[in-house]
């Protein structure tokens, strides 16, 4: 079979799969979070209750948006200090069967950040640096309660649209809650066994000697790290956290050992981002609302691992010129196999590629820094779109929600009617607070690129000059602002330079965000509902996607052109002159 | 060290809730 044809299969079956499960998952979230006596609440419902009682909650007590986001801050700011003295007490601590010794301060710094943003940035080596009780108790939690605080905040957003003439917007306890016991833990705990049959390991086992096949005098034995892999690993995914336990994340074997669950892996990373946005529409009373968004964060999708595809499979043109084949064929991959695994391939590659950067998720497959210029110009560019094409857990909703209040806002302007979304009347602090949310990311972005590319400690990390030292850097702050966590591999960002920069931009890059998303979500809730009239702008329509589209792609492009410019797109056209 | 990475983390959780009240005071302004 043609490796095109190939392509377009598996693109169908990982869209297809995921898709499916839109409608159900969408409408169990929209239950669950809105308190509905499913069946998971009738049966969770007294250990829930009893999780109230001993911290002390009132479950009925709503709270105002101020209240609600304090609470999110103090919550994240006591995970990031228990990871933290987890990574630093490791030594002392149970589960540590290689005796790994404590992480260093900066590095435990940056990790926690990196943990309870959702980012996963990992400036260290899993399997050299963190022993199973920091991996399962520090990270895997904070993979849960990270993901939840996404959720929860792109729910309180949906209520703001819901509610009318309302104060309040949810309890931030209740919700985080019920987000990881009835959604984030049953989905995971179900992954993980599926991966487990698999053969992705599970175990507090010592590291292993084994003869290879391979073996020689001076290499007799090789050491296998062991762990609790995959009860990570499923989380990681469909948390869309990305961080893995191995330093080579899903494409170690014993973190992504088949194609299967290559598959499996990637439909887990699109499965709630693309569901939330049926939440939204039942939750609002229309769910053609959200069908809208949802075509919207599909079509710029599906563009862009369209062009990663067909970049890596064309391949390396220097390559081409020495006269070796590149071509696909029964016998080769073909295109540009650098950083690839063989058992998954260029068409696997590039979607999980473009898949792992349209969410936030961040975890890797295939080493995007060896990838094309044009094709890691694509995990790149869906990082500083913004991270909606579908975005994350919560966080591709709600910032397509607030691209989508820019689009009418817009589309209002042009035509002298005060713009209107979902019922709601988008006025001058809602445009204030829309500003604050897009604008908020680049600046961190492009203001710590600049530093580090000036100063010696920002420059010293970067092994490849130029272009691609450039994209390396440019890279780094992008996935540490918008909270993706991937990186390109050849920027040594274990330094106290980047474990205090990139951790600065983790927290301000998701935090600044969430505080204006959750101010904006009070500010709606507070409005009257205005009822749909003659002159309201349909937003369900093929017009209303392309007015979103084009306001992503115009913030996204306006920001990030001229910095693109001297990174992969220079690169690029120096490959094509062979320079 | 410890210490200073410690106090990083409670300054920027100050500089949030600083925001918050900030933009609390944007919504109440007619």
């Amino acid at each position: 079979m043609n490796a095109a044809v190939m392509f377009y299969l598996l693109l169908a079956t990982v869209l297809g799969l995921a898709l499916l499960c839109v409608r159900p998952l969408g409408g169990y979230i929209a239950d669950v979070m809105e308190g509905r006596p499913t069946l998971a609440l009738r049966v969770g419902g007294r250990f829930e209750g009893a999780l109230y009682r001993l911290s002390g909650v009132d479950a009925r007590r709503e709270m105002s948006w101020s209240e609600y986001a304090i609470a999110l801050l103090l919550f994240n700011l006591l995970g990031a200090v228990v990871v933290y003295a987890l990574q630093r007490l490791q030594l002392h601590l149970p589960l540590n069967p290689q005796q790994l010794a404590a992480v260093s301060p900066d590095s435990s710094f940056n990790t926690a950040v990196s943990f309870i943003t959702n980012t996963n940035w990992q400036g260290y080596s899993g399997e050299s640096t963190m022993g199973y009780l920091v991996q399962m108790t520090g990270l895997a939690v904070q993979n849960f309660l990270s993901a939840a605080t996404g959720i929860v905040v792109a729910i309180a957003l949906i209520r703001g649209f819901a509610r009318h003439t309302a104060q309040v917007i949810g309890n931030f306890w209740v919700d985080v809650t019920r987000s990881t016991l009835y959604i984030l833990l049953p989905l995971a705990a179900v992954l993980a066994l599926v991966l487990v049959s698999q053969g992705v390991i599970q175990n507090f086992d010592g590291y292993k000697d084994v003869t290879p096949v391979t073996a020689t005098a001076a290499v007799p034995t090789q050491t296998l790290p062991m762990g609790p892999v995959a009860s990570q690993e499923s989380i990681k995914e469909l948390g869309t956290n990305g961080g893995g336990f191995f330093n080579a994340n899903s494409a170690h074997p014993f973190e992504n050992p088949t194609p299967l669950t290559d598959l499996l892996e990637i439909v887990a990373i699109l499965l709630i981002p693309f569901a939330l946005t049926y939440t939204f529409g039942k939750m609002i009373g229309d769910t053609r609302q959200g069908w809208a968004i949802l075509a919207a964060m599909l079509i710029l999708l599906v563009s862009m691992i369209l062009v990663a595809y067909y970049s890596e499979q064309h391949g390396n043109p220097l390559v081409a010129r020495q006269g070796i084949d590149q071509v696909a064929s029964h016998a080769q991959s073909g295109g540009n196999m650098e950083g690839k695994e063989t058992r998954f391939g260029i068409a696997a590659s590039s979607i999980f590629a473009a898949v792992t950067t349209g969410t936030s998720c961040g975890a890797v497959n295939t080493m995007h820094d060896s990838m094309t210029p044009l094709g890691g110009f694509v995990p790149l560019f869906l990082i500083q779109l913004g991270e909606l094409a579908p975005g994350g857990v919560g966080t591709g909703l709600y910032t397509a929600l607030i691209f989508a209040i820019l689009g009418v806002f817009i589309a209002g302007l042009m035509i002298g009617r005060t713009p209107e979304y979902v019922g709601k009347k988008i006025e001058a602090t809602e445009m204030k607070l829309a500003s604050i949310f897009i604008l908020t990311t680049p600046f961190i972005v492009l203001t710590g690129t600049a530093v580090a590319v000036a100063v010696a400690a920002g420059k010293a990390g970067v092994a490849n000059p130029g272009a691609h030292g450039f994209s390396e850097i440019l890279y780094a702050f992008s996935s540490a602002a918008n909270n993706n966590g991937s990186a390109f591999g050849g920027l040594s960002a274990n330094t106290p330079f980047y474990n205090l920069a990139l951790g600065l931009a983790m927290w301000f890059g998701r935090f600044w965000p969430i505080v204006a998303a959750l101010a904006l979500a009070g500010s709606l809730a507070a409005k009257k509902r205005i009822p749909v009239g003659e002159g309201t702008m349909p937003t369900h329509g093929g017009l209303f996607i392309a007015l979103l589209i084009g306001s992503i792609l115009l913030i996204g492009v306006l920001t990030y052109v001229p910095a693109l410019a001297l990174g992969p797109v220079v690169e690029h056209f120096m490959l094509a002159a062979a320079r | 060290m410890d210490a200073v990475y410690l106090l990083i983390l409670f300054a920027l959780y100050g500089l949030s809730h600083a925001l918050v009240r900030s933009l609390a005071r944007l919504r109440d302004k007619p």
